[in-house]
């Protein structure tokens, strides 16, 4: 037996009153003068076994009360067959990733989902607690009314969520529940990567009762990338898309909601996808949405994926002999290509690449480190004169890697081009860029790890980008640094001058439910239906919803944060009804603990659910029993 | 409208209104003009007095003459020419100078207001009438006599103390009857808080001698019902014996015995030839009154 609130176990204690006053009768210090006293002693006398009895039986009937009472305040929990379950704090992990969307046999798996949900609380008890954790790490408490009100607003996200993360926070809320008995219960489609391949869950003493809601017949379609080259489109460019059918689909390519190409896929798995490339140009200018789609089936919500591309003129550029032959080559490469625009120094819009220490260069600016040292100090000048708050430190001359860096700790995306033009390239003469915002050079003080570092060599900042300037701490020659000898050494150029330096913006892609950071200057997120959420931070949690939306700076569109689900979301592989129990047994091996049991049914699930808790709450059978005896001593007393 | 009888008010209120001679004449007074028909019809009874009609009066003692020569209407009263005596036996001992409510009368008042009223119905008959209080011992005696100026030795009587420590009735009983020389009437008030079986030999005695013997069980209503007043100790104030108790548990059961007792006394002192009632110390003295003067019936006194 368990006890809700033990410290309520003090009153049994109280019992030591009514067999006191029934043990002391005899030495009550209150005397009454009562002349029948003949009377009394002669009741006594003729009665004494009766009144023995009815003594001893009011005793037992006030020590029972009392006994009761004090138990039901404690709230014990008893097992008892068949009479209910003990009070659980049940935490239920609701799958509701993108995949549970699927139709089958002409309802969603969500659906069905949340329809076991429900019959769990429906059965729970005013004395349990209970919480639904969804995949994207939603929580949701209170009684079993408002939870199953809650449960219809529920709806499956756009993306994968994090289902290891959500049974690991229902593990804790079941845990908080104390002393009710703590169970954590997952519903899920059983799709087979619902875990992703390294988490773990350790549930450790907390039971955890797993069941695989999936469907028949599952064919799906889905389009897993899609991404528009270049960044900036002038005003034609390229989209290259997958797509993976299990038999012939057709798909079509949209520019801001009008459709710019078609045609059809022969089939392809998951595994292998097609791979398009559609060289495709807009009408319209500025941002634009871009979606590629494909004809409806049970899972509608990877049947398009989008993207956005930001066209435009050609960034213009002004280029000095000071930034070296190799910048001056990949410029004119570009504007032969007609991806730059040659422009007049400070005309607007233009960008000057120079070294260091030219004079009179203006902002915005590309500058690279000085090769001669002695023109160290005039490069310092220039850079207190532009308000850039780094400096070029002392000369070094010794052979060490670049190393991309990342502005919020978050695992570098090796494919990106910034990061595949600095990672692992050699420098061999540097100035360490220190961080000066006061003006003067701090030297021998190493370079904080600014959120605009692009690249460190030798630990310290070698490649940094601010409002208006990107700096590089060597001249870009091959006997300085191999950075200008790289592939994408050029591309990340014309990045620079269009994204950091042009009016671009930036272009984030994100899956639902992601956190991100860096987001300086971003006042607000406009949705696809043109509805502006404010942001307070640099911080932004990303729309459960697929689309395409806009960062905003007041009023202005200052980059596109393009929000897809996970390609792997799109593997709808064991969600089959026989496929579930191998992903139950999947989902197994992710989930440590001494109690994890797979239920067969909706049904099992319950029962196991309850099972988990076997034991009733005794609060109204002790108060019924209390109000028994404090009856029954009443009559008693009285006859 | 007429007045409210005396002898069917609360004896409280009563009490509260006068003392005791006071009360007992308001007593007499309601009970005799309760009584619509003479207690003596047919005996030798003479004519004393007349008194105003009042409804309820038997037309038969209407004075027609009266009545035709004046338009008065009056009723003729008779008294009874008889020497009865009677001796009133009033136990004063502790236990009965107790009241489980301080608000209401004493069974020693109340018995004692009871004794008067028949004394003054007695006197008023002209019977001799004598008083006897006791409690372990006998405390007063007042002879019998049918004089006017008994009245007032009786009051003196009453005003004396008692109080003893234990009460002797059979003793007393017979010590009364010695002193009524004659057959007469021999009343005994008292809480009878002793064993049935001396009293009723004692009162076996009496009825030899050609004695009425009249015992009115005086007793507080707690007495009979026990009413709740907590666990306590139970003090006899005569005997200070203890007997711990709590009414809430042995209410029924002493209520059961109580009745027992009750019935043991009628028992015995039936079979002794005496008669028997119990007097409540909060219902109308009428009642016990009539009791015991046993209006127009064998042994009435009246």
């Amino acid at each position: 037996m368990a006890f809700l609130a033990p410290l309520f176990l003090t009153l049994a204690t109280l019992v030591g009153v009514p067999l006191l006053v029934h043990l002391l009768r005899r030495k009550v210090g209150r005397t009454v003068d009562f002349p029948a006293v003949r009377y009394l002693t002669r009741m006594e006398q003729e009665h004494s076994r009766d009144l023995k009895l009815r003594h001893r039986l009011l005793l037992l009937l006030r020590l029972l009360a009392v006994l009761a009472l004090a138990l039901a305040a404690a709230r014990p929990i008893a097992k008892l067959a068949g009479l209910g379950h003990a009070p659980v704090a049940l935490a239920i992990v609701l799958d509701n990733s993108m995949s549970t969307g699927i139709i089958g046999n002409e309802r969603s798996v969500f659906d069905s989902l949340r329809a076991d949900v429900r019959g769990v609380l429906t059965d729970l008890s005013n004395d349990d607690r209970a919480w639904i954790v969804t995949a994207d790490g939603r929580v949701i408490g209170g009684s079993a009314a408002s939870l199953l009100e809650s449960l219809n607003g529920l709806a499956p996200l756009g993306g994968r969520g994090d289902l290891a993360a959500a049974t690991r926070r229902a593990v804790g809320l079941a845990r908080s529940g104390s002393p009710r008995a703590p169970v954590v219960a997952i519903v899920s489609d059983g799709q087979r990567n619902a875990f992703t391949r390294d988490s773990v869950v350790n549930a450790g003493a907390v039971p955890v009762v797993i069941l695989a809601h999936g469907t028949n017949s599952v064919r799906n379609r889905a389009v897993l990338a899609a991404a528009a080259e270049p960044a900036r489109w002038t005003p034609s460019g390229t989209v290259t898309f997958a797509i993976s059918a299990p038999d012939s689909s057709e798909w079509r390519v949209l520019l801001d909601g009008r459709t710019v190409a078609r045609g059809a896929v022969a089939s392809a798995p998951v595994g292998a996808p097609v791979r398009l490339t559609q060289r495709l140009a807009s009408n319209s200018t500025g941002w634009v949405r871009g979606k590629v789609e494909l004809d409806a089936d049970a899972l509608r919500a990877d049947d398009a994926r989008w993207f956005a591309v930001r066209v435009a003129p050609p960034p213009m550029v002004a280029v000095r002999q000071e930034g070296g032959p190799f910048l001056s080559a990949a410029l004119s490469t570009l504007v032969d290509e007609k991806r730059l625009e040659r422009g007049a120094e400070g005309a607007a819009g233009s960008v000057t690449v120079s070294g260091a220490d030219a004079a009179g260069v203006r902002l915005p600016v590309l500058l690279t480190a000085p090769l001669d040292p002695v023109r160290l100090g005039e490069a310092n000048r220039t850079l207190t004169r532009l308000g850039i708050p780094w400096r070029f430190g002392a000369i070094a001359r010794n052979l060490v890697l670049a190393r991309a860096a990342s502005s919020d700790g978050a695992p570098l995306d090796t494919n990106a081009t910034s990061v595949s033009v600095f990672e692992g390239t050699p420098v061999r003469l540097r100035y360490p860029l220190v961080y000066s915002p006061g003006g003067g050079a701090a030297t021998g003080a190493s370079a904080p790890a600014m959120p605009d570092t692009l690249a460190t060599a030798g630990g310290s900042a070698w490649a940094v980008a601010g409002d208006g300037y990107v700096l590089i701490g060597s001249p870009l020659e091959p006997d300085a640094t191999e950075l200008p000898l790289r592939a994408a050494f050029v591309p990340w150029v014309l990045e620079a001058l269009s994204r950091r330096l042009g009016e671009d913006g930036r272009l984030i892609e994100a899956v639902p439910g992601e956190h991100l950071a860096g987001l300086r200057g971003v006042t607000g997120l406009e949705g696809p239906d043109g509805k502006i959420v404010g942001t307070n931070s640099d911080r932004l949690t990303v729309p459960n919803q697929a689309g395409v939306y806009y960062l905003r700076r007041q009023a202005a569109r200052v980059g596109a944060l393009v929000v897809n689900p996970e390609p792997e979301e799109s593997d709808v592989v064991g969600t089959g009804q026989g496929g579930a129990d191998s992903a139950v047994t999947a989902m197994r091996t992710h989930i440590t603990g001494r109690d994890v049991t797979p239920a067969t049914s909706a049904r099992a699930w319950r029962t196991l659910v309850f099972d988990r808790a076997a034991g009733h709450g005794l609060l109204l059978p002790l108060v019924a029993l209390a109000l028994a005896a404090l009856l029954a001593e009443a009559w008693l007393a009285r006859h | 409208m007429s007045q409210p009888r005396a002898d069917q008010l609360d004896p409280t209120v009563l009490a509260a209104l006068g003392h005791l001679e006071l009360v007992a004449r308001w007593v007499v007074e309601g009970f005799v003009t309760g009584m619509h028909r003479s207690p003596r019809k047919g005996f030798s009874v003479e004519f004393a007095e007349h008194r105003p009609y009042m409804p309820g009066d038997d037309l038969r003692y209407l004075d027609w003459r009266i009545a035709g020569r004046a338009d008065r209407w009056v009723v003729k009263q008779f008294e009874e020419e008889t020497n009865a005596r009677a001796m009133l036996v009033l136990d004063v001992s502790a236990s009965m100078q107790w009241t489980s409510d301080p608000a209401r009368l004493t069974k020693l008042a109340y018995a004692e207001r009871l004794a008067a009223a028949v004394a003054l119905l007695l006197l008023r008959q002209r019977d001799a009438v004598g008083l006897v209080r006791f409690d372990a011992t006998l405390r007063d005696v007042v002879p019998p006599r049918s004089q006017r100026t008994q009245w007032r030795r009786l009051m003196a009587a009453f005003s004396e103390p008692g109080g003893g420590t234990s009460s002797d009735v059979a003793g007393a009983l017979l010590q009364a009857g010695r002193l009524v020389r004659r057959p007469g009437f021999v009343v005994l008030l008292s809480d009878l808080l002793t064993d049935p079986e001396p009293v009723a030999d004692a009162a076996r005695t009496l009825r030899a001698r050609g004695h009425e013997v009249l015992v009115l069980h005086v007793m507080d209503p707690a007495e009979r019902d026990f009413p709740e007043s907590g666990e306590a100790r139970y003090r006899d104030p005569e005997s200070k014996i203890e007997v711990p108790a709590s009414p809430a548990d042995v209410r029924t059961t002493y209520q059961t015995t109580v009745q027992e007792a009750l019935a043991e006394w009628r028992a015995a002192l039936g079979r002794a030839g005496a008669r028997y009632a119990v007097a409540m110390t909060d219902e109308p003295f009428g009642r016990p009154l009539r009791q015991l003067v046993g209006v127009n019936g064998r042994g009435a006194m009246i």
